[in-house]
């Protein structure tokens, strides 16, 4: 009876691995005859693109694939790397844990949205990597997650990009002092307690380490002198970014905030920082090509609240001139959809080179999240997260044709179809009107604990 | 030997310098900008321009191809091919375009300058029927966004206040100026919010029936305004006495003709009941947002009713339409014959709407349509297309010239003019711009 | 070995001792408001028993005594003491078990908040983080709002604590019995746990939650582990009591089930990744979607409750909008689709061969057996929504060895109906519960009394019309409405009565009808006769009048409603 329930069981596991596979086919694929925008090795004309399981196996001419693989023509079409963005709060139920200045224990892969139609809309966009990140309203925030854009799946952990390395939110300025200074009467009330509750987090996470290598060393003797220690993730959290495990994405505006953080972490030894949103990074542009690992600007955004006041929509030129990692992030799930014109606007303010500007948006982004390796560029080698646009994807002209990731396609404008929705929430109104506002994301979910109408 | 080092140390960083001093170099060539000299004062100046050669856009004569344009006291004195020129201003447009000066016909510009700064929103006042509420009155004509704005071509802006049914009436604005009357476009519309009977937000659970309920109350309300300012307005007219009412005097104002009506309606089924209340009302119309009038736009069309939609960088209005609804929505407008004008809904970013114009425009509109939609749609849209709105002789030279398409983001906006002053063409992003790009202390 | 005397000697002390505790301390007073029962024997003779899913016994007998089933079978003798219940026409079922219901648990009162207090670190308490709570403690047996509950047929009850946060507290299971007993069966069979957060304090959302339950777990862990070297060892630290870590050991220990509520899919997965990552026993309590992780849950050996409300469709009444372009029908169709789908998940879930319970959680009284009809419909066995009420919830909580079926030995706790479970004619006359016989006559007769459904016809000059007109008695008060084929040709629209005047004899009543391009007031009046038989007419306010005749349905059916 045991036994036939258990073959039962695995029937079952079975049957529904085979679901997937089906649904997600081969990730076989040849492109051909398309204008190929490598990033990092200029533009190929007239040129293939082979991809076995996923992974971009030759760049060339004439290139074959054997029999069942699908072959794609883009003849005078042109394909780059599917765009990443390293600032978004897409496909998630919930942005802000705004309870605790700190919240380094929270995890963002908890609360993955696989439903989320904007999944889908930013695929037609020729995104394929967001940062899914914690929002702003703590000091530090919560542990972000790097997901690949794998719609149609409804297990949440199917869209995790597996090879990514651990990222966090931080976050200064305005957000963080008016949620708990002036909300909730804690600190940081000020730009100066923020360097404190940064200061005291790591201080912790040091006494931390050491009481629990003290335990873990006499566990180990067998020589048991004192009580365990409590487990507080939290901490344990700062401890990884201090040994050098997790990369800080850091929600910032202001080039004091920015410098006082680059100073913080050289103090702790943390190299491993990206500065977001960094509106008034241009002011500081040296340092941070210096100490970070870059800087991920909106493309125009200014004026919306006091600290963004003094912005320049040449901010990603000047960072970019003065050899700052940089890229172009969206932080909302309307400007997901046409980052390669968010980029392309670099080229008005600032006039930067077309591998210039697309580099914000793909590989430069990919080194800031620690999949360099892995994705961002055309090379063989590199996974198969592509987007062929009908002209070049700097024209405003430009559409997104077609859209893979792991050289499955997700996304193809001819035979796109109404209502992509994968479920319909029948708790909620399930098709309501809703406007565009605008707004963005990285104050959501703190409305209990602060309700001024803030974003960003 | 530590000089040494030290030399090397300044050389390589001075080398950096040049590298990016050149860069900045070829940037404002490329502007055609010169670097602020000390002391220097940079302001908008009036002069006689004879630009030359250029490829002139007129949007309602078609593309000329390398012709003379000739501005004299503010205007287009001329459109030709070798303009003589005496005592002008010569400005070689050889390889250039010459295009009137765009219009965002919807926006909060210049009467907001941080939004998350209540101080600072002019843009609405306290009731739901304030009709006399005077966005003109609260134009800053020194907004930073305004010059931020003007160097992308966008040389005037509708200005509109919100919330509540008559949230007040909305002005047009050229972005140069020392007062909001020198700003003036010659235009002001009564802004109308039409109530919805939609369900909005996913929290919203209301039955189709309690929606319509709530809708109708609402328009009820509204009707019940109509009613006062006609009856406000039958007894003026008779020369009655009247009480100091200023709300039903700018209300009837529309009654009387003298004042559009913009209603701004953005659902389908809103649409439709907007449509139905405007044809017993003897009033001039505009429907503004129409986000899903491409879901009706035989009927708008049949209505003769002409529309400001807008932004074309939207999300669609359901979770279950087309990704690219709001993109094709100007075009699916335009194509079943309704006058569609855009607009960016922005304040600090009004200077996306070539780009907004440009998604319309791949997106089934066409260049063509597009930039009327922009240019000479809103300006007849507003009564003003004898003054802007197309390069013709006798009117405005409010115009711009760029080194391409202006849709393009890649395109350089090199010059623009606005009722004949030359516009300096910088402002805060590009003062920031060049004093950081290579900033003299390093780390 | 001890001889046959002693033996007795110590039954009749323990009988003593339970006679004892029965009738509680002796207060010389009697029972001066007849209340208490003659007997606690009882008999129920010929009437067909379904002790458990799938085997029926026509004319047998049932009889249990001191709340006990004692004999089941044909033609039993009948003990002298037993009063007898007759069964002919009745099918006795085995009572409900509910693995989770609120109802009468009280909210347990907090500390108050400190001046002082800090939102970022409050005490457990007051973040919702109190599992050392027992439901139990803040349950009283309260007859009022039970015997509705027991009239459905629920005779064992899991309660859930209330409280806002993550870990209210330990369940308590309980007998739907008689008000003066203590009823409670197990005092903390299972840990609750929910995603939902007090809101305000940390933690505040859904990921401060699984953070913190990490944390709980591990500290747990090491809790235990400092007590286990404390022990031996008393030169290190004391073990300061942690009133929330002592209540989770039996949780990580993996004895008391963790019971988690889901609201959502995404809910369901995130309890298996809590499952993936700390090992413990998991009940899902309340699942109404995600039916592709079926094969997951069954192969994690995952307890399953489903949820027994089932969603309302508010959205058809969007489909005679004509003005949301061309695939607007598809789109509601899709919408409406949506909402079938919870329907057919407990047969999924039967096919699959996951034995699963019910809770009642979310349910509204009066739709308990319409949404199991709806269940069936959807292609459940009768079978299986008998077991999923009756064995499999006793085998998930541990207690099929006195609850689940009908067997000797097990506890009286029976339903009697007038037919067969689920049939539409099938309605509780009498529940049996710890032995105590509840009456249910409202139950047969409600059906009658407070409702009532017509159908008519009218002849028009365009051709028979039909439709039904429905009442509902509310406060002594007749409600109606009335269907009719909408002249919009958008299928049958319902219209609320007005004016309604309904008596044995007479009826009138107006309704009003839209069409496309105008606004009918309709009024109905004529008489009603001896054979349930309506004869009057239809006046269409300023048009015409015609004849209308109806008739009386004498069951109205609740599917339809």
């Amino acid at each position: 009876m045991n036994k036939k329930r258990l073959l039962l069981a695995g029937l079952l596991i079975w049957l529904s691995a085979q679901v997937y596979a089906q649904e997600n086919h081969s990730g076989d694929l040849l492109i051909k005859n398309a204008q190929v925008i490598t990033i990092t090795n200029g533009t190929l004309e007239n040129t293939d693109v082979l991809v076995k399981k996923g992974i971009i196996t030759e760049i060339g001419t004439n290139l074959k694939a054997s029999k069942n693989v699908k072959i794609v023509d883009a003849s005078g079409q042109y394909l780059m790397p599917g765009i990443i963005d390293a600032h978004s709060h897409l496909a998630l139920e919930i942005i802000n844990e705004a309870s605790s200045p700190v919240t380094s224990e929270v995890q963002m892969s908890d609360v993955i949205d696989p439903f989320d139609i904007s999944i889908y809309r930013a695929l037609a966009g020729g995104t394929t990597i967001t940062h899914a990140m914690h929002g702003s309203a703590n000091v530090i925030g919560g542990q972000n997650v790097t997901l690949k854009l794998r719609y149609g799946t409804k297990d949440p952990n199917r869209l995790i990009m597996e090879e990514a390395p651990r990222t966090i939110k931080f976050a200064l300025g305005e957000n963080p002092t008016r949620v708990h200074g002036i909300g909730k009467n804690l600190q940081p009330r000020s730009r100066m307690g923020v360097e404190a509750v940064i200061r005291n987090g790591f201080e912790e996470a040091l006494q931390y380490k050491a009481v629990w290598e003290k335990w873990n060393l006499e566990k180990q003797k067998k020589e048991i002198n004192t009580a365990p220690p409590k487990f507080n993730s939290r901490l344990q959290t700062l401890v990884d970014i201090l040994d050098g495990e997790i990369i800080v994405h850091c929600h910032s505006y202001r080039a004091d905030e920015i410098y006082m953080l680059i100073e913080v972490c050289k103090e702790y030894g943390v190299d491993k920082i990206v500065f977001s949103h960094v509106n008034e990074g241009f002011k500081v542009a040296p340092e941070l090509a210096k100490y970070t690992m870059g800087a991920s600007v909106f493309s125009d955004w200014w004026a919306y609240k006091f600290e963004v006041y003094y912005s320049t929509a040449y901010n990603a030129a000047i960072l970019t001139k003065n050899g700052v990692v940089t890229s172009i992030n969206s932080d909302s799930d309307e400007l997901v959809r046409h980052l390669y014109h968010e980029a392309a606007k670099t080229q008005r303010y600032g006039g930067l080179t077309d591998d210039e500007a697309l580099a914000l948006i793909t590989i430069n982004p990919a080194k800031q999240l620690g999949i360099g390796d892995y994705v961002g560029s055309i090379e063989v080698g590199k996974q198969a997260d592509l987007v062929l646009f009908d002209k070049h994807p700097l024209s405003i002209y430009a559409i997104p044709q077609m859209t893979w990731v792991d050289g499955i396609m997700y996304f193809d404008r001819k035979s796109d179809q109404d209502d992509q929705r994968i479920k319909i929430n029948i708790k909620r109104s399930p098709d309501p009107f809703r406007l565009s506002t605008g707004a963005h994301d990285c104050m959501q979910d703190v409305e209990m604990l602060f309700t001024d109408n803030y974003h960003h | 030997m530590k000089r040494q080092l030290n030399f090397l140390c300044n050389n390589r960083i001075q080398m950096k310098k040049l590298k990016i001093l050149l860069w900045c170099c070829c940037f404002l060539l490329s502007q055609g900008l010169m670097a602020q000299i000390e002391g220097e004062v940079i302001k908008p100046y009036k002069a006689n321009f004879l630009l030359t050669n250029a490829k002139i856009y007129t949007v309602t004569n078609g593309i000329l191809e390398d012709h003379d344009l000739l501005i004299e006291e503010g205007l287009i004195k001329a459109i030709g091919k070798d303009i003589p020129h005496q005592n002008h201003s010569v400005i070689d447009c050889s390889g250039k375009s010459l295009y009137p000066g765009f219009i965002d016909s919807g926006t909060s510009l210049g009467i907001v300058e941080i939004n998350s700064l209540t101080e600072t929103q002019d843009y609405m006042e306290l009731g739901k029927f304030t009709p006399q509420m005077q966005a003109l009155t609260v134009v800053n004509p020194n907004g930073v966004a305004i010059p931020v704005t003007r160097v992308s071509g966008v040389t005037t802006v509708l200005t509109q206040p919100r919330g509540g049914y008559f949230p007040g009436t909305a002005a047009l604005i050229n972005l140069n100026g020392y007062t909001p009357a020198q700003m003036f476009g010659g235009f002001k519309g009564l802004i109308m919010n039409f109530p919805s009977a939609t369900r909005s937000g996913s929290n919203d659970n209301r039955s189709l029936e309690d929606l319509e309920k709530a809708a109708t109350k609402t328009l009820e309300e509204i009707n019940a305004l109509w009613e006062k300012a006609a009856t406000y307005l039958a007894i003026k007219s008779k020369g009655g006495d009247m009480d100091y009412y200023p709300e039903m005097e700018q209300l009837s104002r529309v009654l009387n003709k003298e004042l559009p009506l913009l209603i701004e309606v953005n659902a389908a089924k809103d649409i439709v009941s907007a449509l139905e209340w405007i044809k017993e009302k003897d009033v001039k119309v505009v429907l503004t947002g129409v986000a899903e009038g491409w879901k009706v736009a035989d009927k708008i069309a049949a209505a003769d009713v002409p529309v400001i939609t807008g932004p074309i960088l939207a999300l669609p209005t359901r979770d279950s339409d087309n990704y690219d609804a709001p993109y094709n929505n100007p075009a699916l407008l335009q194509k079943a014959g309704v006058k569609v004008a855009l607009r960016t809904m922005e304040a600090e970013n009004v200077r996306n709407l070539p780009f907004n114009a440009g998604f319309a425009a791949a997106y089934g509109m066409g260049t063509t349509e597009a930039l009327k939609a922009i240019t000479i749609n809103p300006a007849e849209i507003f009564g003003v297309s004898d003054k802007i709105g197309s390069l013709e002789e006798g009117k405005k030279a409010t115009l711009f010239i760029a080194d391409g398409d202006p849709f393009e983001p890649k395109t350089q906006i090199q010059q623009v003019f606005i009722n004949g002053y030359r516009i300096p063409m910088t402002n805060r992003h590009i003062r920031l711009y060049q004093e950081f790009l290579d900033r003299e202390m390093q780390p | 070995m001890k001889s046959k005397k002693q033996l007795i000697l110590t039954y009749c002390s323990v009988y003593l001792i339970c006679l004892l505790l029965t009738l509680g301390q002796a207060h010389a007073q009697s029972d001066n408001n007849g209340d208490r029962r003659i007997t606690s024997s009882y008999y129920i003779s010929n009437a067909t028993v379904i002790p458990e899913p799938g085997i029926i016994h026509s004319n047998y007998d049932i009889i249990f005594k001191n709340g006990t089933i004692s004999e089941i079978g044909k033609n039993l003798t009948i003990p002298k003491d037993a009063k007898e219940i007759k069964g002919e026409s009745l099918f006795v079922y085995p009572g409900f078990i509910d693995l989770g219901n609120k109802s009468g648990v009280e909210i347990p009162v907090l500390p108050e908040r400190p001046e002082d207090f800090d939102t970022s670190n409050p005490i457990p308490e007051l973040a919702g983080i109190h599992p050392h709570f027992s439901a139990a403690k803040h349950y009283q047996f309260n007859e009022k709002i039970e015997e509705d509950w027991r009239g459905l047929g629920f005779t064992i009850v899991q309660k859930i604590p209330e409280g806002k946060g993550m870990l209210p507290g330990l369940t308590t299971l309980v007998v739907m019995g008689h008000e003066g007993n203590n009823n409670l069966l197990t005092e903390n069979p299972s840990q609750f746990f929910q995603f939902n957060t007090v809101r305000g304090v940390y933690p505040h959302t859904k990921l401060a939650v699984m953070a913190k339950w990490r944390d709980l777990f591990q500290n747990t862990v090491l809790y235990r582990e400092h007590m286990a070297i404390y022990a031996k060892n008393k030169g290190i630290g004391r073990v300061e009591f942690d009133p929330v870590l002592n209540a989770l050991i039996p949780v990580t220990q993996n004895q008391t089930p963790l019971l988690i509520a889901p609201k959502s899919e995404l809910d369901t997965r995130r309890a298996l990744k809590m499952l993936e990552e700390n090992n413990f026993k998991l009940v899902l309590l309340g699942i109404n979607e995600g039916a592709e992780l079926i094969p997951i849950l069954h192969s994690k050996k995952v307890g399953v409750v489903l949820n027994l409300a089932l969603p309302e469709d508010k959205f058809s009444d969007s489909l005679d909008n004509d003005e949301q372009g061309t695939d607007y029908d598809a789109r509601i169709e899709r919408a409406r689709k949506a909402f079938l789908e919870p329907l057919s998940l407990a047969s999924k879930y039967e096919k699959a061969g996951i034995p699963f319970a019910f809770t009642s959680m979310d349910l509204e009284k009066k739709d308990f057996y319409s949404n199991l009809r709806l269940m069936i419909d959807n292609g459940l066995s009768k079978d299986a929504a008998l077991a999923a009420l009756t064995m499999n919830p006793a085998k998930i909580l541990g207690i099929e060895n006195i609850s689940g079926s009908i067997a000797p030995g097990k506890m009286a706790n029976l339903i009697l109906m007038t037919d067969s479970l689920f049939s539409k004619d099938g309605k509780v006359s009498m529940v049996v519960s710890d032995g105590y016989l509840f009456d249910y006559p409202d139950n047969i007769s409600s059906g009658k009394l407070g409702s009532q459904v017509w159908n008519y016809a009218t002849e028009t000059p365009v051709g028979q019309s039909k439709g039904t007109w429905e009442f509902v008695k509310k406060d002594d008060k007749w409600e109606g409405t009335v269907s009719y084929d909408s002249p919009k040709g958008t299928g049958v629209k319902k219209a609320k009565m007005e004016n309604l005047e309904l008596t044995d004899e007479s009826l009138s009543f107006s309704f009003i009808v839209e069409t496309n391009d105008d606004v009918l007031d309709v009024t109905v009046d004529g008489v009603i006769k001896k054979n349930n038989k309506f004869e009057g007419s239809m006046n269409i306010k300023g048009y015409t009048q015609f004849t209308v005749q109806a008739t009386k349905d004498e069951k109205p059916n609740k599917d339809h409603e």
